[in-house]
């Protein structure tokens, strides 16, 4: 181990508004990964900063599509996204991908390995690849997604991909970020296919088998089948129909079909209006969600509470009280608080 | 003669290794055999898990190696390495082929791709001696190569990497504790946990290592961007551009170091980040160090460097100035 004698500290981020804005306008892939990591930050000043910048770019004028992927790990989504983009770029689109990954909630830390299985994608020009760790977050999706799909789309991009593991309930929150909702699952019947939840079934637009390719297309057409089956008990409020195939995303079958069908999805909703109404819908969403995260997290960086916080947790784990009655004494605390007059 | 014969400790040994063996020999028949096995990555993944728990024993102690975490050597070592100038190889190598290219009979050479292209896809044929005869006539290995690959298509390496190895042999070791502290120190000033990619440049297909230390940083609290293999120093610079990471981890066993890195820093000073620190691990001469240094790489680890300490060492310089 050898450290470079001359060796600086890291240099604070000095990025003024005014530079991000005009760097994400021209496309500038530095300033816009830049303005990512502003409003991904946990600290609450840089919650200033970024809503100011967001608050500098112009409104979005829905002409972009934003799609969601979801399926269980292994699902093959990143290689579907890698086949997906390609066929998107060459087509003359642009291409951000959102990629989320679960953080370990004991370290912290994550692998957001993505783009080793997006290696194509990852070199062109015309994607932009930006995994970020869901940093313990109920929904597996970021609370700045919203704000991240913003910045994408106003430096230029206009199809979003938005990559999340889908693990219990987390595959229902990419809903309310995105345009058309793909869920993909495994050939087989029975317990794999029933392994996904019903409720995630329910909000999906479109169905896609993956790995239809070498001995398990025969499964693949069982999983199918039962998709088929239990579809014809939903509809969307919309009016789409949702559609059932199986792909190979390893062998590039069935990925021009999908990518159709996604782009039918889109072209449906933004003619009936409907596209416009669930970004609007989405938004009152994101506030009622927000909130409660953005209060604790501003609860819990004020000092006070910060110990308090801290010292009740000592007690619970020494056994000196309940956790019940740990809360009992922090929501005291909070309620003092909040009626004190300002 | 058998000198061991009967020793307790040693038929003890025997039936344990005997017994873990089958153990994974029966998880490759499970999955199918040998061939299914790799595709699922199964053999990669148990070879990194084993190498993650032996760097998580000697960072620790509990496991010795002498001269690596016992009795290292006091002086530092001097060895001469030949030194070799790879843009200047990669010149004279292409100048190669274009004259090869100019002095064969190219005709005769797309015949016998072709040939071999065919043979590929009806799957009649030997595709070995296709492929000779296309070597004896000067074809490169490339051409034969991308002519397979237009039929097969390329193998893509399942690429998954094992989590929390590291943490669960480190738990109380008190480096891995206060790099843990210091990622979450990271976290508190800088609002987002500290984030590092992990890359692979050039010609250099070992891998284990990188993906090791990838992993044993995620333990203990980085989010870990981890590149494809053979990524050119400007793929590395757009990877770590778009995640806006804080340092580039540059794994190095084949040399390419004194090449890849003033690329990479070239590619980041293009683009305005020259901000991202560049750290360079693997097999690197001491007598690099310095030149490494003197282009603006924080810091060297090479073989035999605890992991914990490592990332201690880097979280500390970057904030050095925070508190």
């Amino acid at each position: 181990m050898s450290i470079n004698p001359n060796a600086k500290s890291l240099p604070r981020a000095s990025l003024d508004v005014k530079s991000l804005v005009r760097g994400i306008q021209i496309g500038d892939r530095s300033m816009l990964s830049q303005a990512i990591t502003l409003v991904e930050s946990r600290k609450i000043a840089d919650r200033a900063i970024a809503r100011k910048l967001i608050e500098s770019l112009p409104k979005n004028k829905n002409t972009s599509f934003r799609i969601g992927i979801t399926g269980n790990p292994g699902v093959g989504k990143s290689t579907l996204i890698e086949r997906l983009g390609n066929i998107y770029i060459q087509s003359g689109h642009r291409i951000a991908v959102l990629a989320f990954d679960p953080s370990s909630p004991d370290s912290g830390g994550s692998i957001l390995g993505d783009k080793t299985r997006m290696e194509k994608l990852s070199k062109e020009n015309n994607a932009f690849i930006r995994p970020s760790s869901s940093s313990g977050q109920l929904g597996g999706i970021g609370n700045s997604t919203r704000e991240i799909i913003h910045l994408c789309e106003s430096a230029g991009y206009d199809r979003i991909i938005i990559e999340t593991v889908g693990v219990g309930q987390n595959e229902i929150a990419i809903n309310n970020f995105v345009d058309c909702f793909v869920l993909m699952a495994l050939p087989g019947a029975g317990d794999e296919i029933q392994g996904i939840k019903r409720g995630i079934l329910e909000s999906a637009d479109i169905l896609a088998v993956n790995k239809a390719d070498g001995e398990q297309i025969n499964l693949a057409k069982i999983a199918l089948g039962f998709l088929k089956n239990v579809l014809h008990l939903f509809s969307h409020e919309d009016g789409w129909l949702v559609p059932a195939i199986s792909i190979s995303a390893r062998e590039n079958k069935g990925v021009d079909h999908l990518l159709e069908l996604i782009e039918k999805c889109c072209r449906h909703r933004m003619h009936g209006g409907y596209l416009d109404f669930n970004r609007k819908k989405q938004n009152e969403i994101a506030f009622d969600k927000n909130w409660k995260s953005h209060i604790a997290n501003e609860l819990i960086q004020e000092k006070h509470f910060h110990e308090l916080n801290k010292s009740l947790k000592e007690k619970i784990v020494k056994g000196d009280i309940t956790p019940e009655k740990a809360l009992d004494i922090f929501i005291q605390e909070f309620r003092e608080i909040i009626k004190t007059p300002r | 003669m058998d000198p061991f014969g009967g020793s307790i400790v040693i038929e003890k040994r025997t039936s344990q290794l005997l017994s873990d063996a089958g153990k994974l020999i029966k998880e490759i028949e499970n999955a199918g055999g040998m061939t299914k096995a790799i595709e699922l990555g199964i053999p990669k993944i148990r070879i990194e898990e084993s190498a993650a728990i032996k760097q998580a024993r000697l960072d620790s102690g509990r496991e010795i190696l002498v001269g690596v975490n016992a009795f290292q050597r006091k002086e530092a070592e001097t060895l001469e390495v030949r030194q070799v100038d790879n843009s200047k190889v990669r010149k004279s190598q292409l100048k190669q082929i274009i004259l090869l290219k100019k002095s064969r009979d190219n005709t005769k050479v797309s015949i016998a791709l072709e040939d071999l292209r065919i043979c590929a896809q009806s799957k009649e044929g030997n595709i070995l001696e296709k492929a000779i005869i296309a070597a004896e006539l000067r074809a490169t290995l490339g051409e034969i190569s991308n002519t397979l690959e237009s039929v097969f298509g390329r193998y893509e390496a399942n690429n998954s990497v094992i989590s929390g190895v590291y943490k669960k042999e480190n738990a109380e070791d008190p480096a891995f504790i206060k790099a843990k502290h210091m990622t979450s120190l990271f976290l508190q000033t800088e609002g987002r946990a500290p984030r590092i990619l992990i890359a692979k440049m050039g010609q250099d297909g070992h891998d284990r290592g990188a993906k090791v230390v990838a992993s044993s940083f995620a333990d203990i609290g980085f989010d870990v961007d981890l590149g494809p293999l053979f990524q050119t120093p400007e793929e590395t610079a757009k990877q770590a551009i778009e995640n806006d990471v804080h340092w580039i981890g540059v794994s190095s066993l084949a040399a390419g170091h004194k090449t890849l890195v003033p690329e990479l820093l070239k590619s980041l000073k293009n683009s305005n980040r020259s901000d991202i620190q560049i750290i360079v691990g693997g097999v690197v001469p001491k007598a690099d160090y310095d030149f490494l240094f003197s282009l603006g790489v924080v810091a060297v680890f090479g073989p035999g460097s605890p992991i914990s300490e490592s990332a201690s060492k880097i979280l500390d310089l970057a904030l050095n100035d925070r508190f």
